[in-house]
């Protein structure tokens, strides 16, 4: 046993990068929320950027460990404990066996999702090449579910008691610069690239979509979010057979009312497509709860893709600046 | 100044986001021949190996690929565009195209499954009877998987059988319901909301997570349906437990 659950958090669920090359199948790719946080948790704590992670959605869990382990935390500012003491974000952090790591709940935290890595992952089978966990068609993860109480969850590396000290004195001398451009900043404002059925919308409908805010709604979750605002409406009714989608596509049904996909979506849809979210801003919009506001704003797609190149290069040089993580921790095993 | 022949390509590469792109056929609806190019567009994609490519998602008329783009240097949309069309320029004609396997589905009609077929039978204007006959008697193409995970869509049907969707979807359908709607049939391999026409139910699992190759058909399978009785599909139901395996 490494990680008894005393309570589950309202939805917490394993996450990788997904569940990919299965799409052609009808199988959803599903995987962290925000891609930046999985990937940044990971490397905190000597992980491949790609490793299982908790997902951890607005209230977290309560977790006892029961042998020594490295964490990190990544992506709402929550307030985070192991008993009494608080756990930094975005730091590696030695948890100690017998401590019990849960999140101050007097208040929501100002974003949606964490990412709770723990160094060498949490064991768990992979279903067709990954341990996301799908909800929907119960796959995956924990017994394709969300965490229960008095799940108990194994961790792949536990770290020896003996070099407590060594590693704690390692960490608090860490210096970590993250750069600014991961997209962990809250924003509401949303980059989108036009979609296949852009010029289908009509004139107003284009106007009102750069213009006016739209709600995320409570029925927003991680399949999709349902959105709220000004109606957009095509010129004419279009008859469209089903088509690839993509994380991110924002789908207008006859309602009006856009519905942005997000990782759990279907492989493919019959709705018009008015824009896509662009892939560096999916983070932010993980991010975003329901009841908020966003806007969006358009670029072009060699802009999307240029965002994209630069924040993969600055990852892959803080991924080099903290490779001494694994190296350390790999001489500290139980 | 006479006017330049331009070599008018049969597709067109479009975005879908900036990590997935869609090569659209340019024929309109539903036919056997853009199905062909669809799925030998992804065939001959698949086997190029061509770099940070995740999934290549074959639908009616149109192939999604899903791409990491910093594996395609500083313009990876252009320069991907440009490696799949010269895959696509280099294709074999489709009289080339891979023989496909045709696959039998037994399916129990009883009115205790096919809750709608005393309404659909009255909409097509035939007896529920013919209108089974109209199911099995032909061949059908499985067109595209999607909605979940090994659900096939398959067609065309006969024009009697041309009815629109369900008003109102519903929210539960059983697992290995068979439906039809617009000249399309579908299997709903689990329990799912749905908005189609319920004739029947299979007793084969269609998908199995725990199994490679996961979903009973693929795009470019030929099924054909076989009726079968209640007892048989109990039979062939406890067979599917025992053995979940295609």
């Amino acid at each position: 046993m490494s990680i008894q659950v005393i309570s589950p958090g309202l939805l917490s669920t394993f996450q990788d990068e997904g569940r990919h090359r299965f799409q052609s199948i009808g199988v959803p790719v599903g995987g962290a929320m925000n891609p930046s946080s999985l990937q940044l948790a990971n490397i905190l704590v000597g992980n491949p950027p790609s490793e299982t992670a908790l997902e951890i959605t607005l209230t977290g869990p309560k977790l006892l460990f029961e042998e020594d382990a490295c964490i990190a935390l990544s992506g709402a500012p929550v307030h985070a404990f192991a008993d009494d003491t608080p756990i930094p974000a975005y730091r590696p952090f030695l948890i100690q066996a017998g401590q019990t790591l849960h999140f101050r709940q007097d208040q929501f935290p100002p974003m949606s999702r964490t990412c709770l890595a723990v160094h060498g992952g949490f064991e768990l089978s992979a279903i067709m090449g990954s341990c996301s966990t799908d909800l929907k068609n119960r796959l995956g993860g924990l017994h394709g579910r969300a965490l229960q109480k008095q799940d108990l969850i194994q961790i792949r590396k536990p770290l020896a008691p003996r070099h407590r000290q060594k590693l704690q004195d390692f960490f608090n001398q860490l210096e970590i610069y993250l750069p600014a451009n991961l997209g962990l900043q809250k924003k509401n404002s949303i980059r989108v690239i036009k979609g296949y059925h852009w010029d289908h919308f009509t004139p107003d409908s284009h106007q009102l979509f750069f213009n006016a805010p739209f709600r995320i709604t409570p029925q927003s979750e991680r399949m999709g979010y349902r959105l709220q605002g000004p109606v957009l409406a095509l010129h004419t009714p279009l008859q469209i057979l089903s088509e690839p989608t993509a994380f991110g596509s924002i789908q207008v049904p006859p309602d009006g009312n856009p519905i942005i996909l997000m990782a759990d979506r279907q492989t493919t849809g019959g709705y018009p497509k008015i824009a896509n979210i662009i892939s560096a801003d999916l983070p932010v919009l993980a991010q975003l709860l329901p009841g908020e506001h966003c806007t969006f704003s358009l670029v072009e797609l060699a802009k999307a893709q240029a965002i994209m190149l630069e924040r993969e290069k600055k990852f892959m040089a803080l991924q080099n600046q903290l490779a001494h993580i694994a190296l350390q921790l790999s001489a500290c095993y139980l | 100044m006479s006017p330049t022949p331009v070599h008018q390509k049969n597709w067109q590469f479009t975005p879908e986001g900036d990590a997935c792109l869609v090569i659209r056929f340019r024929r309109e609806g539903i036919s056997t021949q853009v199905s062909q190019l669809c799925l030998q567009a992804a065939q001959s994609i698949a086997n190029a190996g061509l770099p940070g490519i995740s999934d290549i998602v074959p639908a009616f008329n149109c192939v999604g690929i899903h791409y990491q783009a910093s594996c395609w240097g500083h313009t990876p949309f252009h320069n991907l565009c440009q490696a799949l069309d010269s895959l696509l320029d280099k294709q074999p004609s489709l009289s080339n195209a891979a023989p496909e396997r045709t696959i039998e589905i037994p399916v129990c009609y009883d009115p205790e499954f096919g809750i709608d077929l005393d309404l659909l039978a009255t909409k097509c204007q035939c007896s529920v009877a013919q209108l089974i006959t109209l199911h099995t008697s032909q061949t059908v193409r499985v067109f595209m998987l999607g909605f979940a995970p090994g659900m096939p869509y398959m067609g065309i049907l006969d024009k009697q059988l041309d009815i629109p969707r369900l008003a109102t979807p519903r929210l539960t359908i059983a697992a290995g319901s068979v439906a039809i709607a617009n000249r399309q049939t579908v299997i709903y391999p689990q329990v799912s909301p749905g908005g189609w026409h319920i004739i029947g139910r299979t007793p084969i699992t269609l998908f199995n997570p725990e199994q490679a190759p996961y979903s009973l058909l693929s795009p470019g399978d030929k099924v054909r349906f076989k009726a079968i009785s209640k007892a048989t599909f109990t039979n062939l139901k406890n067979k599917c437990h025992e053995h979940p395996g295609h």
